[in-house]
Parts: C-alpha cells; sequence; structure tokens
C-alpha cells in the first residue's frame, strides 16, 4: 500500500500537468476538444489524489509504522476514529488533505459548469486551479511526502499527541482547511476575468455560493478551534490571539469585507477593482495562513528551512501576489468605474466603512503575528506581541464593527436622507438606550463591555425592526397569518434575512465575549475530600476520588457536588489523564453550562491521599459565544440555497 | 497486485482524458467584435439601471428613502435605462443596414 500511495500521488501529479497542458493547447488552438481533454485530466487527478488519500488512511487504520508519518501520529493503542483523523495531525497529511480537497472541490467546479458550454473564461479558471493544485502535489512528492518510510518497523507507534484526541479535532483542521481551500475557486474565476478583460459581475455572480460557503467553513473551523481551546486546554479562555489561532482569522476578516463588497458589484456594477483587490488578498492570506502554520516560521525564523517547505510556500506566495497585482494592473482600465457611490448616507457608504474596519483589524492582527518573526530579523531578539496588544488595538475597531452591523440595514441603497434615519433609528435607538440604562442599572461599568452591551442590543433591535416592518407588510399584502408570513419572508428572502441572521448571531457573540472577559472569576484552592470551596454564588464539595481505565489512558477523576444556597444542584467530575505514549499527563475540564454562565473547573494537581487542586472559574453568559457562532453559520447556509426561480 | 491494479486505473484514466482530442476539433472561442461587445455593455446598463428602479422602489416601500428622493433618483435611472435602451435599438437598427 506504501507504493501504492506514493504512485497514486505521483499519478495525480501528471494528470494536473498534463491538464494544464491540454488547457493551453486549448487556448492556442482555440480547441473545445482539448479543454474538454484538460477537464478530464483534473477529474483524473481527483481519482488519483483519492487513490492515494485513502491508502494513506489504509496505513493507519491497520497501523502500519513503517512508514514515519504513521509512526509519529499514531499508536496501536489510538481509538479508531482518532487514527482515522491522525491523518491530518501532521504538516505530511494536511498537505495530502489539501490537494485531496482541492481537486475534490475542482471536480465540483467542473460539474457544477457541465451544463454551461466552454468560453473564452472557463479554461483559465482551470488552469489556476491545476496550477495551486500542482504546487501542493508537487510539495507531496518531492518534499514532504506522507508515504515516507523508516528503514526499520517499530513495534509500536508515538502517538497522537493527548490534547488533539478531542472530538472538536476531528472536525477543527478539515473545516479550516475547506475554508481555506475554498476561496481558490473565487481567486481563480477572478484571474480569469482579469486575464480575459470580463469586466462584468459574472464571476461574482458563479461563485457567490463558493465565497459563502468558504466563509462558513472558515467560521466553523475558527469556532471549533476555539471550543476545542475551552474544553482541552483547560485555561479557561477560548482564543489567545495565538500566531495559528491568527493565521485563520485574518483571512476571516478579508473575506468577511469582500463578501459585502460583492453585493455592491452584482446590484451597483461599481467597486470592480476593489473586488478583484480583496479577493486576491483573501486568497493570498489563506496559502500565508498555511504557510506562517506549516513553515516553521512561527518557532523561530532559523526554523524557517526546518520544514523544507518555507522555501517553496514563499515562492508560491510571491509568484500569485505578483502575477495578480500584474493583471490587475493591466486590466486596471477595464475594471475601474467611475462615480461609485451617489451618497455618503447610503448603504454602499456603510459597506466602505465596514471594508476599512475589517481590512484594519486585518492588518492589526497580521502586524502583532509577524511582528516576532521581523524583529528577529532586524534585531536578532524575537520580541512577541501578547494579547494586551491585540485587545488594545482590535476591541475598538471590534465594537465599530458592530455599530456599523447595526446601522447598515437602516440605511437605504443609493440614498437615504436624515429624516429617513431618524425614523429607522428610533427603536433600535431606543432598545439600546434601555438596555445600557438596564446594565448600569445592575452595575456593569466596565466601558468596554458596556459599549459592547448597548451595542449588541441596537443590532439585535434593528435586525428585530427589520424583520418585524416585512412581516407587517407581507401580511397587509397577502393576508397571510405572522408565523406564515414570518416563514414565507425567512425563505423567499434567504439571502437577505441569512444575512441578518449572521448579524444577530455576531450580536449574541458579542455578548457573551464581553460578559466572559469583563466579569469573569476564577479561584484555586486545595482540598482533601470532604472539604469545600466557594466562588461566586457556587460551594464545590470534594465527594470522592476514582482510578479506571479507558482505551488508550488511566483517569483520575474527582467527583465534585455543586451547591448553590445551600442546595446540591449537581454533580461534576474534573479528570486527570495519563495517555499510553505520552510525555505529561493532562487535564479534562468539567464544565457546567447555562445561559447564565459557565462554571469551569480544571484539576492541576493530585497530591498525598488524592489531596486535590481546584482551579475553578465562573464565566458569564460564554455558552451565548457558541449559540451565536451557530446562528452565523445557520444565516451563511440558508444565504446560499439556492433559488429555483433565479436559476429558471 | 495493488501496483498492476493501480497501473490499470491510471491507463484507464489515461484513455479517459485523451478521449475527446482525439474528436473533431471545435473552436473554444468566437471572438466578440465591437459592435458585440458594446451591445452586451448596454444590456448590462440596461440591467442595472432597471435593478436600480426595483432598488428604491424597495427602500421607499421600507422607508429607508424619502419620496423626493426617490422620485429623483427613479428619473435619474429611468432615463440612463432609457437611453441605454435606444443605444440598443440604434445598434440593432445598424446591424440589420449593414
Amino acid at each position: 500500500m506504501i507504493t501504492f500511495g506514493i504512485l497514486s500521488q505521483l499519478a495525480a501529479l501528471f494528470f494536473t500537468l498534463l491538464s494544464m497542458g491540454l488547457l493551453l493547447a486549448g487556448l492556442g488552438r482555440n480547441n473545445v476538444r482539448l479543454v474538454e481533454s484538460g477537464k478530464r485530466g483534473l477529474l483524473s487527478a481527483l481519482a488519483a489524489t483519492t487513490l492515494a488519500s485513502i491508502a494513506l488512511a489504509y496505513l493507519f487504520l491497520t497501523d502500519n509504522f513503517q512508514v514515519e508519518y504513521v509512526a509519529s501520529y499514531s499508536d496501536r493503542a489510538l481509538p479508531i476514529f482518532y487514527k482515522a483523523t491522525a491523518f491530518w495531525a501532521g504538516q505530511k497529511g494536511s498537505l495530502l488533505f489539501w490537494a485531496w480537497v482541492l481537486s475534490l472541490f475542482i471536480g465540483l467546479v467542473i460539474f457544477s459548469n457541465r451544463k454551461e458550454p466552454d468560453d473564452r473564461n472557463t479554461p483559465y479558471v482551470y488552469l489556476v486551479m491545476a496550477g495551486t493544485l500542482s504546487f501542493f502535489l508537487f510539495l507531496l512528492c518531492v518534499i514532504s511526502n506522507p508515504f515516507d518510510t523508516l528503514n526499520f518497523m517499530p513495534r509500536d507507534g508515538q502517538g497522537l499527541n493527548p490534547m488533539l484526541q478531542n472530538p472538536g479535532m476531528i472536525f477543527h483542521p478539515p473545516t479550516l482547511f475547506l475554508g481555506y481551500i475554498g476561496f481558490t475557486v473565487p481567486f481563480a474565476y477572478a484571474i480569469a476575468a482579469m486575464i480575459t478583460g470580463s469586466s462584468d459581475a459574472s464571476w461574482i455572480r458563479k461563485t457567490r455560493v463558493w465565497n459563502v460557503l468558504s466563509w462558513v467553513f472558515l467560521s466553523i473551523g475558527i469556532i471549533l478551534g476555539g471550543q476545542w481551546a475551552y474544553v482541552e486546554l483547560g485555561w479557561g479562555g477560548y482564543w489567545a490571539w495565538d500566531p495559528v489561532e491568527n493565521a485563520s482569522f485574518i483571512p476571516w476578516l478579508v473575506s468577511t469585507a469582500f463578501i459585502h463588497t460583492a453585493i455592491i458589484q452584482e446590484r451597483r456594477g461599481v467597486m470592480k477593482v476593489w473586488n478583484m483587490v480583496l479577493v486576491q488578498l483573501t486568497f493570498i492570506l489563506c496559502i500565508f495562513g498555511t504557510y506562517l502554520v506549516r513553515s516553521g516560521i512561527l518557532q523561530s525564523v532559523h526554523d524557517f528551512g526546518a520544514t523544507g517547505l518555507g522555501g517553496y510556500f514563499l515562492l508560491f506566495l510571491i509568484v500569485i501576489t505578483v502575477g495578480g497585482v500584474y493583471l490587475l494592473a493591466e486590466s486596471y482600465s477595464e475594471f475601474k468605474t467611475p462615480g461609485s457611490v451617489e451618497s455618503y448616507l447610503s448603504r454602499e457608504s456603510t459597506f466602505l466603512f465596514n471594508n476599512v474596519i475589517l481590512l484594519a483589524l486585518a492588518f492589526a492582527t497580521l502586524l502583532g503575528t509577524v511582528f516576532p518573526i521581523l524583529s528577529e530579523v532586524v534585531t536578532g531578539n524575537k520580541i512577541t506581541v501578547g494579547q494586551p496588544f491585540f485587545n488594545q488595538v482590535n476591541t475598538p475597531l471590534f465594537l465599530l464593527l458592530i455599530l456599523l452591523t447595526g446601522i447598515c440595514p437602516l440605511i437605504g441603497w443609493r440614498k437615504a436622507t436624515v429624516s429617513n434615519l431618524r425614523r429607522n433609528f428610533l427603536f433600535p435607538g431606543i432598545v439600546a438606550l434601555l438596555s445600557g440604562i438596564v446594565m448600569v442599572a445592575f452595575g456593569i461599568r466596565q466601558t468596554y463591555a458596556l459599549l459592547a452591551f448597548v451595542l449588541a442590543a441596537f443590532v439585535g433591535g434593528t435586525i428585530i425592526q427589520e424583520y418585524v416592518t416585512a412581516i407587517l407588510s407581507r401580511k397587509k399584502l397577502t393576508g397571510e397569518s405572522s408565523p406564515g408570513a414570518a416563514v414565507k419572508i425567512l425563505w423567499k428572502m434567504r439571502r437577505r434575512y441569512g444575512g441578518h441572521i449572521v448579524h444577530f448571531g455576531l450580536a449574541m457573540m458579542v455578548v457573551g465575549i464581553a460578559a466572559s472577559s469583563a466579569y469573569k472569576l476564577e479561584k484555586q484552592a486545595t482540598l482533601k475530600q470532604g472539604e469545600t470551596m466557594t466562588i461566586g454564588d457556587f460551594t464545590l464539595e470534594y465527594e470522592g476520588f476514582r482510578q479506571y481505565e479507558k482505551y488508550n489512558r488511566t483517569i483520575y477523576a474527582a467527583r465534585l457536588g455543586v451547591f448553590r444556597d445551600g442546595k446540591r444542584i449537581d454533580e461534576m467530575e474534573a479528570e486527570r489523564r495519563y495517555y499510553v505514549n505520552a510525555k505529561q499527563p493532562t487535564t479534562e475540564v468539567a464544565i457546567r453550562s447555562t445561559l447564565a454562565q459557565d462554571l469551569y473547573v480544571t484539576m492541576p494537581g493530585i497530591g498525598q491521599g488524592n489531596e486535590i487542586t481546584l482551579k475553578v472559574a465562573i464565566n458569564p453568559l460564554l455558552i451565548w459565544i457558541w449559540f451565536g457562532s451557530g446562528l452565523m453559520v445557520v444565516g451563511g447556509v440558508l444565504a446560499i440555497i439556492p433559488s429555483r426561480r433565479r436559476e429558471s | 497486485m495493488e501496483i498492476a491494479i493501480l497501473v490499470v486505473i491510471s491507463i484507464a484514466l489515461f484513455i479517459y482524458t485523451l478521449w475527446p482530442s482525439f474528436k473533431v476539433a471545435e473552436p473554444l472561442i468566437v471572438e466578440l467584435d465591437l459592435r458585440q461587445r458594446r451591445r452586451r455593455l448596454l444590456e448590462q446598463e440596461k440591467k442595472h439601471n432597471l435593478k436600480a428602479i426595483k432598488d428604491i422602489d424597495f427602500e421607499l416601500a421600507t422607508g429607508k428613502i424619502s419620496e423626493a428622493d426617490h422620485e429623483e433618483l427613479k428619473m435619474l435611472y429611468s432615463l440612463k435605462a432609457a437611453e441605454a435602451i435606444e443605444a440598443e435599438k440604434r445598434l440593432a437598427d445598424e446591424s440589420s443596414d449593414a
């Protein structure tokens, strides 16, 4: 199976290069048959990458530790589902996963275009995607082959990092990759449009689903990463502005900006150059994110070449950046649109402001992420930029963004007047003001937290007003019942209301983030059996201790009774786990989640006579972050469900 | 055995890939002449302006713009759309004359 895997990768590279040759020949000779062959070549590459992926999965499932990658990320005791997911636990498997998903996406693009005749754009679209695929296949075949073997057969593997043995980690990397890779499609269409000078919005329309879908996957990936950090790492938070987190967050910000301005181009036929810039930037940042994480440069600039990938990724980045800038400069006159925005009081201008803020956030985050690298290059010393920098710079920008999220739906396209604004702002303004008064009355004094709550209420008020107005109008027109009108509006105008749901989810997240950051309580105590500790309204009693074996680990668990106002309301179990092949024990967090707060317990130590050290936190409204992010995903999916009417 | 299977699959894929290129060649690109390009641009211009009229009607219905602004914008977009339609007609007449 090892040779099978290696040859499959080589076959995939061969078919991709063949396909590029055929597509170029099709363009050069003006022959649609050659283009058709080129597309088939890409489907053959999909078949070959699928075979290579099956081969690697098989090697993991059959514990073939002669393969260095399998020996590094698996062992005999590893539960079967983690064996399957160990596929993407390391660099080499991740690259194969990239190549496979990209070839799958190319196949889906070919499938979705099957009814349309090939025009002058399509060969370029497939060429760009094939070029990207060939880059990853080249890395797999030449630099970082997951089928490389050891010259001996180890009795067992080194096992998977215990922190990665978490359900969140099964889905987090693939969803993130799906997001990154998905942006190859709009990028390819944009490049093709620039080459052929097709300045209309057809590339935006064709790639809208891909844009939003990739954004949804990227969002899910980021959320799952945060959730994994929260339940697995045991420090009580979900986001630490870690470079790996930032690497996915930066393209998310830019792609969010692109999704908004793409709407303007679709509706108004303006901002064509800006959209070209944004889509290229999104793709470049996706590759840059992968480069940051996979090149080793984050550890130290001196590790840049350690993985063997750094130089190749850098070269690829230079090629796509220089190529993109050159094409944009060449086609600038075709895409330039004079007199874009009619009034500063219009939805277009709020979209522009939102773009400015999103890009400022992306730039600040990028700067903070690469600053240690830059400082090491310039001074020889690595100066790390910590959480305070990101919080200080990004929090006000985020608050401005939330304000715009609320304002935007209240302003019409093209032109609005002050009197319209006054009328439309009345209800959300009152909601925001009242919520501010209530917050102050409840003792909320932290400026940023208070602002966040008020702005979230403003966004919520805006969306509720929009929805209720639409329901009332529909009822008046059709005579439908309120629930009937509510459902029909949601379905018939799902693109618009999908967006509103995303914004509502964002407002919920803001509330959760503000509350859990500003009003978190923490306490640490060492307890003997029968002793108690108190935090906030809760009292925890150490009731019992047990030790047992499960799968590939030995578990030490402390049972804790949870009391409130002297009444036993729940029971929690905090654990320490010793995994086979792991050098250090890990803590398993116990969480009691309600809408109001999370009671978060970790057990950093076990002493003599099963005396335990507990670290307990109360995170107010934290679950709102997960609910809000779930709503964002639901809204995104709703917005891309195709309309039959439109298709016909 | 595995290698043999892979070789067979690869040969099959190779034939599948090249099959269309052995068929009689057909042109891919029908180059648009200047007139066709102009027609396409006018079509886009017309669509954008008609869509813009729909948009401002909706904005008026939902109270986002005033009646005066609605009137002014509607006039502007109607004129632009009419110009595009007129130019399209002229272009069609020129083509039929030619």
